[in-house]
């Protein structure tokens, strides 16, 4: 059980690999091209697809609602009240760049899951390179993931374009200097490539797992489950390498998500 | 980083700052993901402002403990989709508790659907948590995903073939509770299934692997939400 054999796994990679390639996920085409800025889709169209008001609507909106939140957060409330918003926006209350759960939160998340994938990327090319694999089926599974991440990575470029942002492409360096870099010296065997995957995917998971409860669109929640949703299932390869259960626990946890600092604002 | 599996280790801690600004947090989303839930596409300032004075009554828990939905706030939508949510894990936990007593299975087998299926009894404590008393009271067994799992396990007649039949259902759980992200209005429920959704996903591609599935099948590049099941297909009750 789940010893995931050499044998079975590299021929299943090798079923796989086109198969990889050519997957383009649901969303990735459809968020791609309707957030495409050259798309014929109107902002409306684009509204619909996702389910929200228009983006200035949302904005404004947001704003609204913004700054109620402060409103009702600095009043004493009386038990029981309902709260009342504000009937206008008024942009010098408090700007939506700074509240959680914003659209520009919104765009930190997904640059911030684009550096993440390049550094999954990054990192995993490090550990081929090492030398330090010597087992068939590591090796393998190594690259698959890294492709996968890759094509996590590439998926993100519609979102964060649609969304007004530049793509990310540099492995994130709050994660390189916090740990990986030094994990990547340390690196001693094949088992501590594995232990050091692990911790990447650990990471990514999480984070995704963070980002699904908190982005404010549907269809980009959806989209980074998708995402974070393999990277757990690449956690449960490596556990099943280094002798851990393959799925420990019930609950994804966020604890090691990466830190707001190193968010790619 | 930690190599030992606590890595993963299930927690509702948050960051003391993240715990003071969830209420805000909850207006911005709230304001957008309850017009779209309610069809509203176009919402004009007004709704978007009642849905927001809805949702200021969700509010943050003390502690630094992540903010719960206070029950007479959740909104219809999310208590449904919670229900439903709930109602099918409780299926699946049912189900492989009664699978994993097939005596052809191995023991490693055996305990590892006996694992699964403790999963999702604890995801839907989890998803019942949010729910107000009433509603969890009376949440149940999905009957109709109940009925068709033991069917399908029971017809299995060895080890490979119910594993194949586990790894299915899983990957339609999985599905499931990704798409119901996009259905979530408040985000403490969008939290709650987000962290049940890669768990799903774990067990697909354990069972899928065990089964011998071909890896692509078990390990694709992004995951199906394909094949989610409905609450029309499976109602509740």
């Amino acid at each position: 059980m789940n010893d995931f054999s050499s044998d079975e796994i590299r021929r299943n990679l090798r079923e796989s690999a086109q198969d990889q390639a050519a997957a383009l996920p649901l969303f990735a085409s459809a968020v791609d091209q309707l957030l495409d800025p050259e798309t014929d889709a109107t902002e409306t169209d684009k509204a619909t697809f996702l389910g929200v008001p228009t983006r200035r609507s949302f904005i404004l909106g947001g704003s609204v609602v913004a700054a109620s939140a402060i409103i009702a957060a600095c009043s004493k409330k009386k038990p029981g009240q309902i709260p009342v918003t504000a009937p206008t926006p008024d942009p010098t209350a408090v700007s939506p760049t700074t509240v959680p759960g914003s659209v520009a939160n919104d765009l930190a998340l997904l640059r911030t899951a684009q550096s993440i994938e390049a550094l999954a990327v990054f990192t995993y090319q490090k550990a081929l390179d090492s030398g330090l694999l010597t087992t068939p089926a590591i090796i393998d599974a190594v690259k698959l993931f890294q492709s996968q991440h890759q094509q996590h990575a590439e998926s993100l470029n519609g979102p964060v374009t649609g969304a007004g942002g530049k793509i990310v492409t540099e492995p994130n360096q709050y994660l390189l200097d916090a740990a990986i870099t030094k994990e990547l010296a340390d690196l001693t065997d094949e088992k501590s490539v594995l232990a050091l995957a692990r911790d990447l995917e650990n990471i990514a998971a999480q984070t995704y797992t963070g980002a699904s409860g908190v982005l404010t669109l549907p269809a980009l929640r959806v989209a980074a489950m998708t995402i974070g949703n393999v990277e757990a299932r690449h956690i449960t390869v490596l556990n099943g390498a280094l002798g851990y259960a393959p799925v420990p626990l019930p609950i994804m946890s966020t604890a090691k998500a990466i830190d707001p600092k190193g968010y790619v604002k | 980083m930690s190599m030992s599996p606590d890595s993963e280790t299930s927690t509702t801690e948050r960051r003391p700052a993240d715990a003071a600004v969830t209420s805000r947090r909850s207006f911005v989303r709230s304001a957008a993901l309850g017009a779209a839930a309610l069809g509203t596409v176009a919402a004009t300032g007004v709704a978007l402002a009642g849905v927001a004075g809805a949702s200021e009554s969700m509010t943050s828990s003390s502690g630094g403990s992540s903010a719960t939905a206070t029950e007479s706030s959740l909104s219809v939508v999310d208590s449904t989709l919670l229900v439903f949510l709930h109602g099918i894990s409780l299926a699946a936990q049912q189900a492989l508790q009664s699978a994993s007593d097939a005596t052809y299975l191995s023991n490693t087998a055996m305990e590892r659907l006996r694992e699964f299926g403790r999963h999702h009894r604890d995801q839907a404590a989890r998803l019942a948590k949010l729910l107000p008393t009433e509603m969890a009271a009376t949440s149940t067994t999905n009957a109709t995903l109940l009925s068709q799992m033991n069917a399908k396990f029971a017809g299995s007649g060895s080890q490979n073939e119910l594993l194949n039949a586990v790894a299915g259902y899983e990957e339609s759980l999985s599905a499931t509770f990704i798409e119901a992200l996009g259905q979530a209005d408040h985000f403490t429920v969008s939290e709650a299934i987000a962290g049940c959704a890669p768990i799903l996903g774990q067990q697909a591609a354990s069972a899928g692997a065990d089964a011998g599935q071909s890896q692509s099948t078990w390990m694709p590049a992004f995951a199906p939400t394909s094949g989610a099941l409905t609450q029309s297909a499976y109602p509740i009750r």
